[in-house]
């Protein structure tokens, strides 16, 4: 077991980054993560470079070092430059994101933090904004990045810090 | 009620809510959804009674009262079974802030359950932490059934 890390990882490892860590060892969920993770990257109707914006502000706000470090090739693909990720910080209201990207901000930050307290004004900028697609998408890419993250936190051996990854969505 | 406007959602009815809009993607989140709590590790009525706890904590009144996703007996929290006080005293504090997580309630955990135990409880947590989430928040955004956008 590595330093620090809470659980153990598979016995025999296959190579694939996801299948020999500790979620490894859970077998009967590991499938339905894999999908999920390749219906959002590949599937989502926002794409990938705004799903990559929610799943940084989410690995900021729970402070998830492996997850901060990472940058997709997909979202990088789509138009996310370091310049753009160095905007999703507390001050992306008044950044020179677009208008569209901080709204992706605020829906985060309103699932992150007061999820039973929708400012009504802010709701009609959503609806207005995005399609319902849109915001299930977001929804569910959200809620999976944000558990992904707390799964990293929980099991430990978390390192200080971590340089800037660029990976491959795993498959 | 209209068209446009949902009743108050739990964990369990904001699955159908994104299968409305979310296609693909809410079919593989729901298939996860399911996946948690059938797992083998980890007893699906140790699973509902972090899920209640993680409701009280979000105070989602309407989680607290929806139908138990697994059977629960009535005992009282001071003569639960050890594993069972094991999980939500995990549940606890992943509920408030996973940084704060000890070694020492991770071996709790794992010293009833197995690593696979403990890995299972977390993976469910996080399902189920996200699903009350976003029950509280998209009654709010998306529109209910019949409505069209």
């Amino acid at each position: 077991m590595a330093d620090g890390l809470r659980a153990g990882t598979p016995e025999h490892p296959t190579g694939h980054v996801i299948r020999d860590s500790s979620l490894g060892l859970v077998p009967e969920t590991l499938p339905a993560i894999l999908d999920l993770q390749g219906a959002i990257w590949h599937h989502a109707s926002v794409g990938p470079a705004i799903m990559e914006m929610l799943r940084l502000r989410n690995a900021r706000t729970v402070n998830c070092v492996f997850c901060k470090s990472v940058r997709y090739d997909i979202a990088r693909a789509d138009g996310l430059t370091e310049e753009k990720v160095s905007q999703i910080d507390d001050g992306y209201a008044t950044s020179r994101l677009s208008e569209r990207e901080k709204l992706v901000l605020a829906f985060a930050d309103l699932y992150l933090h007061t999820p039973d307290r929708v400012d009504p004004a802010l709701a009609e900028k959503l609806r207005h904004e995005f399609t319902t697609e849109e915001i299930a998408h977001m929804a569910i890419g959200l809620t999976t990045f944000h558990a992904l993250s707390r799964c990293a936190v929980s099991l430990g051996g978390m390192p200080e810090s971590l340089p800037v990854m660029e990976q491959s969505v795993p498959v | 009620m209209d068209a446009t406007t949902l009743p108050p959602l739990s964990s369990a009815s904001v699955g159908a809510v994104l299968a409305r809009s979310g296609g693909e993607l809410a079919r593989c989140h729901d298939s996860l959804w399911a996946a948690v709590w059938r797992q083998p590790h980890l007893p699906a009525p140790i699973l509902e009674l972090c899920r209640r706890r993680l409701a009280q904590l979000h105070g989602a009144t309407h989680e607290l009262a929806a139908s138990p996703a697994a059977p629960v007996g009535t005992t009282p929290d001071d003569d639960l079974p050890a594993g069972a006080r094991a999980a939500l005293e995990f549940a606890e504090v992943y509920g408030q802030d996973p940084q704060a997580i000890t070694d020492e309630l991770a071996a709790a955990v794992k010293a009833q359950f197995g690593d696979a135990g403990l890995v299972a409880l977390i993976e469910a947590l996080g399902v189920i932490d996200g699903r009350i989430r976003l029950a509280l928040m998209l009654g709010a955004l998306l529109p209910g059934e019949g409505a069209h956008g």
